[in-house]
């Protein structure tokens, strides 16, 4: 009876522990940051300053909506691959998510008539990524 | 009983029609290009700005319009039913009950032969998203693409910003 009695509080014990464990598990998963690198901007026609802006842009929102842009390449989940192309009545911005392996997940393009309408896209991007 | 028959064949006729509630709008693009794509709610609507009319069956009270070239979207605008709320009065307001100066039964025949032709009528006329407004799309659409403030057309984009 004894014997049967001390197994009983280890076994609980034991499962309590597995039970913590999972627990953490699972928290862990849901707490994790999907993990972002933006690559080098592409520029074509467009000045080098409009690629700092838009960097800025979307590490705002990467804050407000909860991922993370990483400063190492090894470290992230997926690739961002931003792209400005002058057009003819302004600016096209592509935005790529892609795979480590670069293979294209998800894109958008939308034309900036001016720098101000980078706010919009880069925010509707970013609900739409994290 | 002939009207019976009538009101059956209306009944029928207007169950036929529950749901085609089909609508064309003609879409331009103000530049005047025609090498946009033109968007429905999502979907390609025509491949090229040219001469194109937008078919929806949509029961909303709206559809959003989107340009698009080479996949990037150029601009987008919601297009609204026109029409107000008395319009949808109307609607059924040029129908009247049928007399009541027969005996008992007929009254109660036409109520329960009319009831579900009102009911069905209605619903088939009235969006299913509304807004308490009935109407129709316009029939022409101008879709506008380049900035809105004109002090920014060919804006410096290849100079540093100030």
């Amino acid at each position: 009876m004894r014997g049967l009695g001390v197994c009983a509080d280890k076994c609980y014990i034991r499962y309590m522990f597995r039970f913590v464990a999972i627990t953490l598990l699972f928290a862990s998963a849901l707490w994790a940051k999907t993990e972002y690198f933006i690559l080098p901007v592409q520029l074509h026609g467009v000045h080098s300053d409009y690629a700092k802006r838009i960097v800025a842009l979307v590490k705002e929102y990467a804050t407000i909506d909860g991922y993370a842009i990483v400063p190492k390449k090894d470290d992230c989940d997926y690739l961002l691959q931003i792209k400005l192309i002058r057009e003819e009545v302004g600016v096209a911005v592509i935005i790529e998510k892609r795979n480590k392996d670069r293979k294209l997940v998800w894109n958008y393009g939308h034309i900036a008539y001016e720098p101000n309408d980078f706010i919009p896209i880069v925010s509707y991007v970013s609900r739409k990524i994290k | 009983m002939g009207r019976k028959v009538k009101y059956c064949l209306l009944l029928i006729l207007s169950l036929l029609f529950v749901g085609c509630m089909s609508a064309s709008i003609a879409v331009r693009v103000a530049d005047g290009r025609d090498d946009y794509s033109i968007y429905c709610d999502g979907k390609l609507a025509c491949a090229t700005s040219d001469n194109c009319v937008v078919k929806t069956m949509t029961n909303d009270d709206h559809v959003y319009l989107q340009v698009r070239k080479n996949g990037v979207i150029y601009g987008g605008v919601n297009v609204y039913r026109e029409g107000d709320t008395s319009s949808s009065g109307s609607a059924l307001s040029g129908w009247n009950p049928p007399s009541t100066s027969g005996q008992g039964l007929q009254v109660l025949g036409d109520v329960l032969t009319t009831f579900p032709l009102y009911t069905i009528t209605y619903f088939a006329l009235t969006p299913s998203k509304h807004s308490g407004v009935y109407g129709t799309f316009p029939k022409e659409v101008v879709l506008n693409v380049g900035p809105k403030d004109s002090s920014l057309v060919n804006y410096p984009w290849d100079q540093p910003i100030k």
